[in-house]
C-alpha cells in the first residue's frame, strides 16, 4: 500500500488515469482458465560477480573498504607498530530457471489414489554459488632499550574459507483443464559445503628469550540431501486461476474439508485448500572435519611436544519420508498500478506485473522445496540420532546442564526423572509441568483434575501483611456450566478461538478489532451455529438473534437479586425467610425500598410477589434462580496443623461471589482472613477442599496437594562460586537475596574448609534493611587439595540456618608455562606496548569520528524503486525477476532484469553488478553451470590472484614471504584441510628418509661392497 | 661366502665417512615411532576409531591424533558422567572405608610428589636422548680409533656400535615408556586414567574384560589389547549400585551402558635406523690395518 501512494504521488493526473483505466481493464479478468493452447518455454537467470563487491559497498554506502583499511594501518604507524590488513575475495552467485510447458493430456493419480488426466509445467532451476575469500592480518612491534634485550612481536594472521551452494531442482505441476493444481513431482539436490582455515604466527621476544607458535586451525563442512518427492493436494486448488484474477490473493490449509473455497472481495481474495501429503525418499550424507596443528604443548607445561589433531566424521543416510504439506504465510499481491512489458528474450514480449510478495520463481515451487527440504533433512537427522543410539535430547539437555553450571553433585542429584513425568490413566508419560494446567494434554483428559487446588499467599497492599490464600481451576464443565460460541480471529498473533462475550463489547480483543463490529475487517454478518445468518451488530446485544440463541453467551450466572446495598445475592434467597441482604431489602416484611420493579421499568409489583413461583412480571423477572455453588477449602502444614480453612464460601461465574471461576480458564482464587504465619525457609502447605450444589450435593473434590513456599531470602546458587585464584588463594564470592522485600534480621554466614574440615577462612554479611548481600574474599590456602564453600543464612537469636548451600572444588597443579614465556610476558607486560596499545585506540576513534563527520551518503539519482518478481497473468506463473527503479523526473530504468518497453537499461549509476539473462544466453548458461559441482569450477579462481594481495601488503611494507601468499598460480592460500602449512608432522618425522634419501641399506651395503672390491683391485694391481 | 678385500689405507678413510655419514643420517632421522589403533566396538562409542601418531626424533615430540567416525563419541562424552565412581570392590571398601576415600587419600599423597615428579618425568625422555647421542658419538669415535695403534681399537669400535644399537633399541624405548608412564615408582598413569576407555574399570567400568597379547616386529613390537565393559557413567546415579553389583539384564536400559574397545599399540625404531646394520659388513668387506702399518710407534701388531 505504501509503494502505490509514493508512485501515485509522482505520476501526471493523465497518466494515473491511464494506470488506472488500464488496471480496470485487467483486474476483474481472469485469463488463465483452461490448458494453454500451445505450450510455452523460456529462460531466465541472474549472476553475480563477488570481485564487484567492494564497488558494489562502496556504491551503495559510500565506504571506500581499501581506504578505510589505509586510515587503520596509518593509525597503527602513528601508535608506534606496524600494521597491515589485506582481504581477496572472488566468488560468483548464479541462478537460472528454465521452464516447460507439456500440454499433452497425461494422467496422475491424485491424494485419494484416483486417475485424474492432467497436463504439466516444469521449472528446472540451477543454482550456483562459490565464494573464495582469503584475509590477512600482519603486525608487529619492538622495543628496544638502552642495556636491554628487544622486546616485541610479530603476528601473522591468515584466513581462508571457501563456501559452495549448489542446488538441482526439477519441479514438474500437474494442473488439470481448468487450470487448477492437483499436485507436482520434484527431484531436488542441494550441497552445501563451508571449508575454513586459519593459521596464525606468532612471535614473541623479550628478556633474551623468543618463542614462536606457529598454529593453524580450521574446519570443513558439507551436507549434501538428495530427494524425490510427490505432492498431492486435497482437492483440485484454484490458486492459479484465482491469483490470477485478484490484486491480492492469500493461500492458505483449510482444516477440514467443509472450508474449502475462494473467499472473494473486491479483488482480494483467499485460497482455502487441503493441503495434502508430501512423501518422498532421500539421500542425505554430511561430513565434518575440525584440525588443530602446530601447538607448542610442552611452552605450556603439558608432557606432549607439538600436538596436532583432526577430529572427522561422515554421516550418510537414506529413506522414505511422508507428511503433511505445510503452508504459512503464502500470498500473491500484485503490483497492479504498475503493469510492465518484457522481452523473455526469445524475440516476444509479454505482459507482467510486479508480484511484491512472490519469490523470484514460482511461488508454489518455493512451497514445495521448502517442505521437502524441511521433510527430507528432518528424517536425515532422526536417521543419524538412531544409528549413533544416543538420546540427543538427553545429550543436549546435559550440554545445557554444564553450560549453565548445574553440577552433578549439587542439585542434579535430588533430580528424579519421576518427579519430571506424570503418567496418564492410559499409560502416556506427559511432563509434569502441565498437570492441572488447564489444558488437557493427556489423550484421555486424566492430567487434569476436575478441582485442583493449591495453597499460597497474597499481600494486603494496605498493610503489607500476607493472608493465605487458595487458588487453583476446577472443571467449568463438570459444574454444569456451558461454554459460549465463539469466533476465530488472530490474539497475540495466533489464530484461536473468541468466545463472543467478548464481541461488540466497546473492547479491541483481536489483534486487528475485528470482533467489533465497524472496525475495519470486521465481518457484516454471523452464522447462527443452526446456519442461520444475521447481522454482526447483534451479536453479544442481549438479545437472541439466531433461533437457536448462539448469537449470544450462555447464561451461566442466572438470576440475582441486587440488594440496596449493591450486594448480589440468588435470587432463590428473595423472600425465603431469612435475611440475605444487610439492610433486610430481600425479605418483604423488613423491605424498606418499596415495590419490585420489573426489567420494563414501569411495572412494579408488591414485594410479596417476587419469587412466590409464579411469574407476575411480562418478562418473568421477579421469579428466578442464580447458579452457584458453595466451596469448602482448607489447608495445613503437613503435619495435621491446620493453617485455615473455610467452609460454604459461594463459588459462581460472575463477580459478586465470594469464589470467581472463569468459565474459560477454571481459574479460581479466594484469599482468606487468616495471616500467614510463616517462618524463613521452606513452608509446606497441603490444600484439598470441594463443591457442592446450593444443596449439599457433591460435585467435585479436590485431592489434598503439598507444595512448598519459600520464605525470605535463598542462598543464589549461581552467585555463590569458589575458583582457583592461583598462587595458593582461593577466590570466594558468597550471596543472598530475594526478589521482593527487605530484611534486617538475618546474616549469611560462609566459610571455606579443607579436605579434613579444618577452616581456612570465613565472613558474614548482614542483612541491614536489604534485599540481598553479597560477600567477596580471597582465602589463603595450603595448596592442593579438596576445598568446600558453606553458606548458611540464619535468622538473627536462632541457631539453625534455615537455608544452606555447599560448593567445593579439587585445587590442582595447573600445567605451568615455561620459563621461556615467564619471561616474554614479563618482559611484555614491562614495556612500552600498552602505551602503544592506547595510543593505536585513540588513533582510531578520531579516524571512525573523522569518518563519521565527513561521511557521505551517495546521492542516489533514484527515487523509487521496486523489487518485482514477474508474474505473468497468461501462464499463471512467474517468468523472470527484476529491480526497476525511477528517478526524480520520472525516467524509469532497469537496474536488474529483462528488457522491459519503456524502461531504460541506460543507467545514471549502477549499485550492484547483477547481470540478468534471457533466452539463448541463459539456456547456455544454465547448461554449462549444471555440468559444474567444484569451487575451481564455479568460481573463476584465476582470478583469485593471492600474488595481488602479497603484492599489495609489499607495498605497504610487508614482509610476505613467509604467508605462502605464492606467486599468483597458487590459489588456495597457505593452509589446506589437513592443516598442512609446510610444517613438519608427526607422519613426516616418521616418513623422513633423513641423509640418504633415495637409498636402502642393501644399497648402502652393494656400495660398499664396490668399494671394497674396487680398493682390493687397485691394490692388487699396486 | 664373499670375498673379503685385503686391507688397505683408503678402506680406513672410507669407513669413518660412512660411519660418519650414517650417524649423522640416523641422528637426524626419527628415532621412535608409536602408533596407536582403537576402535569402539560396542557401546554407544562406537564406532569411533582413534588413531594417533608418535615420532620422535633428537629434539622433537611430534604427535598427531586423529579421530574418525566421531560423531558418537561426541554424544557418548556428553551423555556420560565422567565422575561416576561407585565402590565395586569389597577388598577395597573394607580396607578403605569407601574407595572413593581411599582415591582421594592416593591422590592427595600424589599431588606433594606431583611438582618434584613432573620435571622429572620430562627429563625422561631428553635422558634417553642424551644416552642415544652419546653413543652415536662414540660409534664415531671408535672407528676413528681405528687409525690409531690402540691395542682394543676393534673392541671399543665394537663396543661403540654396540652402544648405539643398545642406546636406539633399549634405552631410547624404555625412557620413552618411562615417560608416557610417569617415571619409576608411579602406581597409576594419572593422565590416561581420565581417558575413556583406558584405566577406569577401577572407579567407573565394572564387569570388565581386559586381555592382551604382546608380540615382536621388526625393530620394534606390538601390545594388542581388547577391553569391554559396563560404564558407569552412562548408568542413572541410583542404579549404579545395582549395575556394580551385578550384570543388567540383556535389553535394559542399564545394559545399554556396555562398551567395547579393541586397541594397538606399536612401538617400532625409526625406519633408518637399520642403516646401522650396514656397518659390521663395511668392517667385513673393508678391513682395517694392522696395527704395525697404521700407525707407526705404536706397538703390536693385530691382525684383522
Amino acid at each position: 500500500m505504501q509503494f502505490w501512494v509514493m508512485s501515485t504521488s509522482r505520476r501526471t493526473p493523465a497518466r494515473l488515469l491511464a494506470t488506472l483505466l488500464l488496471l480496470t481493464a485487467l483486474s476483474p479478468i481472469a485469463l488463465v482458465q483452461a490448458v494453454p493452447d500451445d505450450p510455452s518455454e523460456y529462460y531466465y537467470g541472474v549472476e553475480y560477480d563477488w570481485s564487484s563487491l567492494d564497488s558494489d559497498l562502496q556504491n551503495v554506502t559510500g565506504l571506500d573498504i581499501q581506504e578505510l583499511f589505509s586510515e587503520i594501518m596509518e593509525d597503527a604507524d602513528g601508535a608506534g607498530f606496524n600494521l597491515d590488513l589485506g582481504q581477496l575475495t572472488t566468488g560468483a552467485s548464479n541462478v537460472y530457471v528454465h521452464q516447460t510447458e507439456d500440454i499433452t493430456p497425461q494422467t496422475i493419480q491424485d491424494l485419494d489414489g484416483n486417475d485424474v488426466q492432467v497436463w504439466s509445467r516444469t521449472s528446472d532451476v540451477v543454482l550456483r554459488h562459490g565464494l573464495l575469500s582469503n584475509a590477512v592480518i600482519m603486525t608487529d612491534w619492538s622495543e628496544t632499550t638502552f642495556g636491554s634485550e628487544p622486546t616485541g612481536f610479530d603476528i601473522d594472521v591468515i584466513a581462508e574459507a571457501e563456501n559452495v551452494l549448489t542446488v538441482d531442482m526439477l519441479y514438474t505441476e500437474y494442473l488439470d483443464d481448468q487450470y487448477q493444481l492437483i499436485g507436482a513431482d520434484m527431484d531436488v539436490d542441494m550441497t552445501v559445503g563451508n571449508d575454513m582455515n586459519l593459521g596464525i604466527d606468532i612471535t614473541l621476544e623479550g628478556d633474551g628469550e623468543e618463542l614462536n607458535v606457529d598454529f593453524d586451525t580450521g574446519m570443513d563442512f558439507s551436507y549434501s540431501i538428495d530427494s524425490q518427492a510427490e505432492w498431492r493436494l486435497g482437492n483440485p486448488s484454484p490458486i492459479y486461476v484465482t491469483a490470477a484474477a485478484n490484486d491480492n490473493t492469500r493461500w492458505e490449509c483449510a482444516w477440514e474439508s467443509d472450508a474449502v473455497g475462494v473467499e472473494d472481495a473486491g479483488g482480494d481474495a483467499e485460497v482455502y485448500d487441503m493441503c495434502g501429503m508430501i512423501d518422498g525418499s532421500y539421500i542425505g550424507s554430511a561430513d565434518y572435519n575440525v584440525y588443530l596443528t602446530g601447538l607448542p604443548m610442552e611452552e605450556f607445561g603439558f608432557d606432549a611436544g607439538q600436538f596436532d589433531i583432526s577430529i572427522s566424521d561422515e554421516l550418510t543416510s537414506e529413506g522414505d519420508y511422508e507428511g503433511e504439506a505445510d503452508m504459512d504465510d503464502v500470498s500473491f499481491s500484485m503490483r497492479t498500478d504498475e503493469p510492465l512489458e518484457v522481452s523473455l528474450g526469445d524475440g516476444n514480449t509479454l505482459d507482467v506485473t510486479a508480484c511484491d510478495s512472490c519469490p523470484p520463481g514460482n511461488p508454489v515451487m518455493f512451497i514445495m522445496m521448502a517442505n521437502v527440504l524441511v521433510h527430507a533433512s528432518e528424517s536425515f537427522g532422526e536417521a543419524v540420532a538412531e544409528d549413533f543410539e544416543a538420546e540427543l535430547e538427553d545429550s543436549m539437555g546435559e550440554l545445557f546442564e554444564n553450560w549453565f553450571g548445574i553440577d552433578e553433585g549439587g542439585d542434579m542429584d535430588d533430580y528424579d526423572d519421576s518427579d519430571n513425568w506424570f503418567m496418564c490413566d492410559n499409560g502416556e508419560m506427559i511432563e509434569s509441568w502441565y498437570v492441572n494446567d488447564g489444558s488437557e494434554d493427556c489423550m484421555d483428559g486424566s492430567d487434569e483434575d476436575d478441582l485442583y487446588l493449591r495453597g499460597g499467599t497474597s499481600q494486603d497492599w494496605n498493610t503489607g501483611e500476607e493472608y493465605y490464600s487458595f487458588n487453583g481451576r476446577v472443571d467449568a464443565t463438570a459444574l454444569g456450566f456451558e461454554p459460549s460460541p465463539t469466533i476465530m480471529c488472530e490474539i497475540n498473533g495466533e489464530y484461536q478461538e473468541l468466545t463472543i462475550d467478548n464481541v461488540n463489547d466497546g473492547w479491541d480483543d483481536c489483534d486487528s478489532g475485528e470482533d467489533e463490529d465497524g472496525n475495519a475487517g470486521a465481518p457484516e454478518s454471523y452464522i447462527c451455529e443452526d446456519g442461520t445468518e444475521i447481522t454482526y451488530v447483534m451479536v453479544n446485544d442481549d438479545n437472541a438473534d439466531c433461533p437457536d440463541a448462539s448469537d449470544e453467551p450462555a447464561d451461566n450466572e442466572g438470576d440475582w437479586f441486587l440488594c440496596e446495598n449493591y450486594d448480589r445475592i440468588p435470587f432463590q434467597y428473595v423472600n425465603d425467610g431469612t435475611q440475605h441482604c444487610e439492610d433486610g431489602d430481600d425479605e418483604h416484611e423488613t423491605r424498606q425500598s418499596g415495590n419490585f420493579y420489573c426489567d420494563d421499568y414501569s411495572t412494579n409489583l408488591d414485594f410479596t410477589l417476587v419469587n412466590d413461583g409464579t411469574a407476575d412480571c411480562a418478562d418473568g423477572k421477579d421469579e428466578g434462580e442464580a447458579i452457584f455453588f458453595l466451596m469448602d477449602a482448607y489447608m495445613n502444614d503437613g503435619d495435621g496443623t491446620v493453617l485455615a480453612s473455610m467452609d460454604d464460601l459461594m463459588a459462581c461465574a460472575g463477580w459478586s461471589c465470594d469464589v470467581s471461576i472463569s468459565i474459560d480458564s477454571g481459574y479460581i482464587s479466594v484469599e482468606t482472613e487468616v495471616p500467614a504465619d510463616m517462618e524463613y525457609g521452606e513452608n509446606t502447605m497441603c490444600v484439598g477442599g470441594s463443591i457442592t450444589a446450593p444443596d449439599g450435593t457433591s460435585l467435585v473434590s479436590a485431592d489434598e496437594n503439598c507444595d512448598s513456599t519459600w520464605v525470605g531470602p535463598e542462598i543464589r546458587d549461581w552467585e555463590t562460586n569458589l575458583y582457583n585464584g592461583g598462587e595458593n588463594t582461593l577466590d570466594v564470592t558468597a550471596s543472598a537475596g530475594t526478589w521482593s522485600g527487605d530484611y534486617d534480621d538475618i546474616t549469611m554466614h560462609w566459610d571455606v574448609t579443607d579436605a579434613d574440615g579444618t577452616v581456612v577462612g570465613q565472613g558474614a554479611e548482614a542483612f541491614q534493611n536489604d534485599q540481598s548481600v553479597y560477600a567477596e574474599n580471597i582465602v589463603d590456602i595450603s595448596g592442593p587439595g579438596d576445598y568446600c564453600l558453606n553458606v548458611e543464612l540464619i535468622e538473627n537469636g536462632e541457631t539453625e540456618p534455615f537455608d544452606t548451600h555447599q560448593e567445593c572444588m579439587t585445587v590442582e597443579d595447573g600445567p605451568e608455562v615455561s620459563e621461556r614465556v615467564e619471561k616474554i610476558v614479563g618482559a611484555l607486560a614491562e614495556s612500552g606496548l600498552e602505551n602503544v596499545l592506547e595510543n593505536f585506540g585513540n588513533n582510531l576513534q578520531t579516524t571512525f569520528e573523522e569518518l563519521d563527520e565527513d561521511y557521505e551518503v551517495p546521492v542516489f539519482p533514484y527515487t523509487d524503486g521496486m523489487w518485482a518478481p514477474l508474474w505473468s497473468n497468461e501462464h499463471a506463473t512467474i517468468v523472470g525477476v527484476g529491480v526497476y527503479a525511477w528517478d526524480e523526473d520520472g525516467n524509469a530504468y532497469v537496474i536488474a532484469g529483462p528488457e522491459t518497453t519503456g524502461y531504460s537499461q541506460d543507467l545514471p549509476m549502477t549499485f550492484a553488478s547483477i547481470r540478468y539473462i534471457t533466452g539463448v544466453p541463459a539456456q547456455e548458461a544454465q547448461e554449462q553451470m549444471a555440468e559444474f559441482d567444484d569451487l575451481e569450477d564455479i568460481v573463476d579462481v584465476e582470478n583469485h590472484d593471492l600474488s595481488e594481495l602479497a603484492a599489495d601488503l609489499e607495498e605497504a611494507g610487508a614482509d610476505t614471504s613467509d604467508l605462502g601468499l605464492g606467486d599468483g598460480t597458487d590459489n588456495s592460500g597457505e593452509t589446506t584441510d589437513d592443516g598442512d602449512d609446510g610444517e613438519e608432522t608427526a607422519e613426516d618425522i616418521a616418513e623422513d628418509a633423513g641423509l640418504l634419501p633415495f637409498t636402502s641399506p642393501l644399497t648402502v651395503m652393494a656400495l660398499i661392497g664396490l668399494a671394497a672390491l674396487a680398493g682390493h683391485r687397485r691394490h692388487e694391481n699396486e | 661366502m664373499l670375498p673379503r678385500p685385503r686391507p688397505h689405507r683408503a678402506f680406513g678413510v672410507v669407513r669413518l665417512s660412512v660411519t660418519a655419514l650414517l650417524a649423522v643420517h640416523v641422528f637426524i632421522s626419527a628415532w621412535l615411532v608409536a602408533t596407536v589403533e582403537g576402535t569402539y566396538t560396542e557401546g554407544k562409542p562406537a564406532p569411533t576409531e582413534a588413531h594417533s601418531l608418535v615420532a620422535i626424533d633428537k629434539d622433537r615430540t611430534m604427535i598427531d591424533v586423529e579421530i574418525k567416525k566421531a560423531t558418537s563419541f561426541f554424544f557418548y562424552t556428553l551423555e556420560r558422567d565422567a565422575d561416576a565412581a561407585v565402590p565395586v570392590s569389597d577388598s577395597e571398601t573394607t580396607s578403605n572405608g569407601s574407595t572413593s576415600n581411599g582415591s582421594s587419600d592416593m591422590a592427595d599423597d600424589n599431588e606433594g610428589e606431583r611438582d618434584a615428579s613432573s620435571s622429572q618425568d620430562r627429563e625422561w625422555l631428553e635422558l634417553g636422548r642424551q644416552s642415544v647421542t652419546v653413543a652415536l658419538v662414540l660409534m664415531v669415535l671408535g672407528e676413528a680409533l681405528m687409525f690409531t695403534g690402540l691395542r682394543w681399537r676393534h673392541h671399543l669400535r665394537t663396543l661403540g656400535f654396540l652402544s648405539a644399537i643398545v642406546a636406539f633399541a633399549v634405552i631410547f624405548p624404555a625412557s620413552y615408556m618411562l615417560e608416557l608412564t610417569g617415571g619409576l615408582g608411579d602406581d597409576e598413569d594419572t593422565a590416561a586414567s581420565n581417558t575413556p576407555g583406558a584405566n577406569l574399570e577401577t572407579v567407573t567400568f565394572v564387569h570388565t574384560n581386559a586381555s592382551s597379547d604382546a608380540s615382536l616386529t621388526w625393530l620394534g613390537f606390538e601390545l594388542e589389547a581388547d577391553f569391554s565393559g559396563y560404564d558407569l557413567g552412562l548408568v542413572a546415579p541410583e542404579n549404579r549400585t545395582a549395575v556394580a553389583e551385578a550384570v543388567p539384564e540383556p535389553g535394559s536400559k542399564d545394559a545399554g551402558s556396555f562398551i567395547a574397545f579393541e586397541s594397538s599399540f606399536n612401538v617400532q625404531l625409526g625406519k633408518n635406523l637399520d642403516s646401522l646394520l650396514v656397518l659390521p659388513f663395511m668392517w667385513y668387506l673393508m678391513p682395517a690395518l694392522p696395527v704395525s702399518q697404521s700407525t707407526k710407534g705404536f706397538a703390536g701388531a693385530e691382525d684383522e
